[in-house]
């Protein structure tokens, strides 16, 4: 007798834990990012006219002086800043007279001037800071021309490019 | 002689009793969430069923030696929301596959619209189920994560 009434539990319990659907849950997640955008704020990399006095020279420029940039991206990320010095050429484009321009970059954070700024080398990482809910960054450029003594004289132009990447 | 009638008695019940009395347990678990991970705005984003951030199911059941059929639906929002900003997100048959083993080769691609009729499956024998999407975010979309769910059903026919 007690076994049957053994087989009736199990069987009623069977109904209890009667299981004829489930159910499971995954979620769906995506982190929307601000693309990256560099834009120049003010300034330029002009030297300026240049005595030619026989003698070798550095021309100088401080990045206060020079470009300013403006980094915009997504908050509290970082933005590698890559860039490399730069050829000037004279009018003629001859090759054998370049100059080279030696740039020096420096970032502010969010600061709009130039107060503590730190040097950002090539291939490193500047933080974007919250401002507003939009990543900023301020990119100071400057930085030196050799001129050597027997330099030809002549207007001398070249392209320096400075680029992001998350 | 009395014991032994009860014990074939109580293996009668246990194979014969009807299905939809007697237990049926069915066994369903989420392996891997749908990631798209990090994208950026104004930019669509798809992710394949082979891919290794597309959500992944298991189920099985274990009506021992039992061969049961199986009715799949798959519950799948339109829309991946942030707050009231909202992301519209497909899912074709180019996202949805499943297969007896965990592998990327050999699977069979379904409607994820679509219930799927998934018949004779061994008893313990998993399931797999593999689910993508596409979205398309707008230069109106604010940044941040973005969330959404799917609900897979099994049930037993």
């Amino acid at each position: 007798m007690k076994f049957y009434t053994g087989i009736l539990i199990f069987f009623l319990s069977s109904l209890v834990i009667c299981q004829p659907s489930v159910n499971s849950s995954a979620t769906i997640k995506v982190k929307l990012i601000k693309s990256l955008k560099i834009e120049k704020v003010k300034g330029n990399l002009n030297f300026g006219e240049v005595i030619l006095n026989g003698a070798g020279q550095n021309l100088l420029k401080n990045p206060a002086d020079g470009i300013e940039f403006l980094i915009l991206g997504h908050p509290e990320k970082e933005a590698v800043v890559s860039y490399q010095p730069a050829l000037l050429y004279p009018d003629n484009q001859n090759t054998a007279n370049t100059l080279l321009f030696l740039p020096a970059v420096f970032e502010t954070g969010n600061n709009i001037n130039f107060t503590t700024p730190q040097n950002v080398k090539n291939g490193t990482a500047v933080h974007l800071e919250n401002d507003d809910g939009t990543g900023v960054t301020f990119i100071w450029v400057g930085g030196k021309i050799n001129v050597k003594a027997n330099q030809p004289e002549g207007d001398y132009k070249g392209i320096f490019t400075i680029s992001v990447a998350y | 002689m009395r014991k032994i009638t009860s014990l074939l008695v109580f293996i009668c019940i246990l194979w014969f009793a009807p299905e939809n009395v007697f237990s049926q347990s069915v066994y369903a678990f989420s392996l891997n969430n749908l990631n798209f991970g990090d994208v950026f705005i104004g930019y669509p984003a798809e992710i394949k069923h082979k891919d290794n951030n597309a959500a992944k199911f298991v189920f099985l059941h274990t009506q021992w030696f039992r061969k049961k059929d199986f009715l799949v639906t798959l519950t799948l929002p339109q829309y991946l929301s942030r707050g009231n900003d909202k992301i519209p997100i497909k899912f074709r048959k180019r996202h949805a596959a499943w297969s007896f083993q965990d592998r990327p080769y050999g699977r069979k691609r379904f409607n994820p619209h679509a219930p799927l009729y998934i018949k004779n499956v061994g008893f313990f024998r998993p399931v797999y189920i593999w689910l993508g999407g596409k979205i398309k975010t707008t230069a109106g979309n604010i940044p941040g994560i973005h969330n959404g769910t799917i609900t897979l059903t099994v049930e037993i026919l």
